[in-house]
């Protein structure tokens, strides 16, 4: 029952958006063709014909997204503790993430085109960048904003940085890390689109967004791709939401 | 006495990472000799004299993108925090509706900057609503963790002391959630920026994201390509430091972080 | 300890909300000032001196493919034809058949190619000007590599833009016999050179009068092999001038009149080559002012004003090339059926535009 309460919500939501927009309602409104926006049952029915290649070019991305996430967040989380243990000297380091971070996504995926040759690496080094960023954000901030009377009771107990780092500090740290995990998908997927958009490969979800998108009578396909990586994502999400329900089940957020 | 201990972090960290990038440019060019050298890394020097020979246009072109960035980033940051009260002021609509915003981050612009040139019939206003569709995720989502990360102790407190809603959200949640806020809003400045950019490129004839596609296709000219993506990456950066500037305005030591951070 | 948190924080909480609400403001202003500056560069309307409104969506940057419609802005023909003419450049992201279908340009400049996929999609997009008379885009190795022809390209690496620009490669693959999903080594090509350069592709895309002109400024021409999409016979047409049937219908003297300033700005642009280039240069910043030069040379005599044809068949639909264009999309499976040609081209535009010149 409970679990019915949690998936109908979103479902029915979802129906009745869909049903507008498979009614024209959204075309009307924004006032453009199917040609630029493809009713529902179009995409679909692209989709269910087009599942083979879609799956094919679906293992093209979704490796270097799903590897490209961990890496990259693992990354950000260990730049937000050196930060969080060495507030002045790791100033500095948030400075410099910052600066990295903050290159467009379609002036880093040409660059690491000419860096790397590989294109499955080429393509993880974008989304590590893109996923990190929010990771440090989120979990330093985790680290940093702890409940003085911890911090207190700590002190109280004569407990040094380290013993306050692993045992208030990190464990403080989760939900914002999932909070950091959650804009990373967002994040890590549209950088696999976009450095997909750029990349020498002729196969991979991002790459047939674009190309199908830019042809009249393919634009159907293009969002059937789109509507693939939906899928993907809310997949990743629904993995981390998961994980985020077992690991910090004692969590205020979660009670 | 400590801006000046962190200004010197800064500084050591940066020189470090300059010094980092010469090196590699000298050991590419020189060492591996390799024929894209100059493409893959640059001398520092090179850099910077290509900046100081258009350094009018480049800036010129940058406040372009800073102005669309910043009106997308504004909108986007009220959107996103609009969405998170109302999330958590019913869990129903945060579960109705929190899937979908998530979906709505996973259309490329490419297929999106049809239907919002559609919508708006004009390239300034779409510039400025899809660096707001891209800054209002980060926002509502970094803001519903803050709102729900309230001690329920406290909740229940309020509660007993008969405090409507409109008491609770202004005077418990709100605040307390405020450091998130910021947090959301510290990702969205940077990304807001790099949407610009990307906007930049669909259809315009400026901006720092015209020049970068510009002086990557347009031939020729790839000299200006590294002090643009330089200048649009410090844009980000200032976004991101003008954020923390409020913050600090804003929320009070004591609710930002424990003592740690002495 | 907790009562002391709150209340500190909602002190602080006022001033953000203060400052939010001047940033509200400041961006309420901004915005409004913003749609009111891009109003004025809106649709057809008529404008200031009783100048009729136009806006042009380019495929590209502005450079020398395009010197005939600047020539016509920069040397006032447009003008004189009553029009005032705005030229949006085309981005990586961005397609000129959207731009025209939501009406935020009336002229459309694309692939005749490309087009017959909108029309295959069931847009009501009609081509009235075919400014190309054939295709410039080539596949260029190095001349060690002994890739000759299009038999040659078997297990090669081959360089595309895709987006539709590959079906001439499929026409040419299928020519002889090759398998082109799994014979081929297909690699994305960016907007440069290196690929080639590096030898990361053995075969690269190059427009004849754009990438093939930045390679001949490395390799001399005994270097190259070229292989040209026109003598393969595999040809499709490429840049034309299009527009919605509807709006043309409505505003057929305003399109004869563009057409026919097109026509001259292209003529002058012949004529005058280098001053085009140059035109072409200061608007865009593209490339260097002599590559402009050279572009817009090579476009006008290779495809624009081709041997065997006159200035005065500028933009002429010709039918026999228009139906080879239809014909080989529809057997490399780029369009889903054989486009009806009345339903395609309305060349009564330009034959009344053409007829206004002499």
């Amino acid at each position: 029952m409970n679990k019915l309460q949690g998936i109908l919500p979103p479902l029915l939501f979802g129906a009745v958006l869909t049903g507008l927009w498979q009614l024209g309602v959204f075309n009307r409104i924004f006032n453009i063709s199917q040609l630029q926006l493809p009713l529902p049952s179009k995409i679909i029915g692209v989709f269910i014909s087009h599942l083979t290649a879609i799956g094919q070019n679906a293992v093209t991305t979704i490796a270097p997204a799903a590897v490209g996430l961990i890496l990259g967040a693992l990354l950000g989380y260990w730049m937000a503790l050196i930060i969080a243990a060495f507030p002045q000297g790791g100033y500095g380091l948030m400075i410099l993430v910052t600066i990295v971070n903050a290159i467009p996504i379609i002036a880093l995926a040409p660059l690491m085109n000419r860096w790397f040759t590989v294109p499955f690496i080429t393509k993880l080094a974008v989304i590590m960048v893109a996923a990190s960023g929010s990771m440090t954000v989120h979990a330093l901030q985790g680290l940093k904003n702890v409940a003085e009377e911890k911090l207190d009771l700590m002190h109280s107990c004569a407990a040094g940085k380290w013993e306050v780092f692993l045992r208030v500090r990190i464990p403080n740290s989760l939900p914002s890390v999932f909070s950091g995990l959650k804009i990373g998908v967002s994040a890590a997927l549209l950088a696999t689109i976009i450095s997909e958009f750029f990349s020498k490969e002729t196969s991979g979800i991002g790459y047939m967004i674009k190309h199908s998108l830019k042809v009249g009578n393919q634009r159907p396909l293009g969002w059937a791709y789109i509507l693939a990586m939906s899928l993907f994502s809310v997949a990743l999400y629904a993995v981390i939401c998961i994980l985020e329900r077992r690991l910090i089940r004692w969590h205020a957020s979660r009670r | 006495m400590k801006t000046f201990k962190t200004g010197l972090s800064t500084g050591v960290w940066i020189c470090g990472a300059l010094a980092l990038i010469q090196f590699a440019a000298w050991f590419l060019a020189e060492v591996v000799r390799d024929p894209l050298a100059g493409k893959r890394l640059p001398y520092l020097q090179d850099v910077i004299s290509a900046f100081f020979g258009n350094a009018g246009y480049l800036l010129s072109q940058a406040g372009v993108t800073m102005r669309y960035a910043g009106l997308g980033f504004l909108l986007g940051a009220v959107v996103g925090a609009a969405l998170a009260l109302l999330m958590r002021a019913s869990g129903l609509v945060e579960r109705m509706i929190l899937p979908y915003l998530l979906l709505s981050q996973m259309i490329p612009i490419i297929g999106l900057a049809p239907i919002i040139f559609g919508l708006f019939k004009s390239l300034n206003a779409a510039r400025i609503i899809i660096a707001a569709y891209i800054t209002f995720f980060p926002v509502s989502v970094s803001l519903l963790g803050g709102l729900k990360s309230v001690d329920e102790s406290c909740i229940d407190l309020m509660h007993s002391c008969a405090a409507n809603a409109w008491q609770r959200y202004t005077k418990l949640l709100i605040p307390w959630s405020v450091p998130y806020l910021f947090t959301g809003l510290k990702i969205a400045a940077p990304v807001a920026v790099s949407a610009a950019v990307l906007v930049d490129t669909l259809s315009s004839r400026d901006g720092i994201g015209y020049v970068i596609v510009l002086t990557l296709y347009g031939g020729g000219t790839t000299g200006q390509f590294w002090p643009a993506l330089i200048l649009s990456a410090l844009i980000g950066l200032g976004s991101m430091l003008l954020i923390t500037a409020l913050e600090k305005i804003c929320v009070s030591p004591g609710m930002k972080s424990g003592k740690g951070d002495e | 300890m907790k009562s002391k948190i709150r209340r500190s924080g909602q002190r602080k909480w006022a001033v953000l909300l203060e400052a939010l609400l001047v940033a509200g403001l400041l961006a309420g202003c901004g915005s409004t000032s913003q749609t009111a500056g891009s109003a004025e560069g809106g649709s057809a309307q008529t404008g200031e001196e009783g100048l009729t409104k136009l806006t042009v969506q380019s495929l590209w940057f502005a450079q020398g493919q395009f010197a005939g419609l600047y020539v016509a802005q920069e040397k006032g023909f447009y003008e004189e034809e009553g029009l005032d003419v705005e030229i949006i450049p085309g981005g990586t992201d961005v397609t000129s058949e959207d731009q025209v279908s939501n009406g935020i340009a009336q002229i459309g400049v694309d692939f005749y190619s490309s087009v017959l996929t909108y029309q295959d999609g069931g847009a009501d997009f009609i081509n009235v000007f075919q400014t190309f008379k054939n295709s410039p885009q080539y596949l260029v190795a190095k001349a060690d590599s002994g890739i000759k022809t299009g038999a040659d390209l078997k297990g090669k690496k081959v360089g595309s833009w895709f987006g539709g620009r590959e079906y001439e490669f499929y026409a040419l693959a299928a020519k002889y016999g090759i398998d082109y999903e799994n014979e081929i080594d297909w690699v994305q090509q960016d907007y440069t050179l290196d690929q080639f350069n590096n030898g990361e592709i053995d075969v690269a895309s190059a427009m004849s009068y754009n990438e093939y002109l930045l390679l001949l400024d490395q390799y001399k021409e005994s270097e190259l092999n070229v292989i040209d999409m026109n003598e393969e016979g595999v040809s499709m047409l490429e840049d034309c001038l299009f527009v919605q049937k509807e709006w043309a219908e409505e505003n057929k003297d305003t399109l004869v009149k563009f057409l026919r300033a097109t026509i001259r700005g292209w003529q002058y642009a012949a004529d005058h080559p280098d001053e085009a280039g140059q035109i072409v240069y200061r608007i865009g910043e593209s490339a260097t002012e002599e590559h402009q030069i050279a572009m817009t040379r090579k476009v006008i005599e290779t495809a624009v004003i081709p041997e065997g044809s006159s200035r005065e068949q500028i933009g002429e639909l010709d039918t026999a090339r228009i139906q080879r264009t239809i014909d080989q999309g529809f057997s490399t499976g780029l369009i889903s059926k054989k486009i009806d040609i009345e339903d395609s081209i309305d060349d009564s535009y330009w034959k009344e535009a053409i007829a206004g010149l002499k």
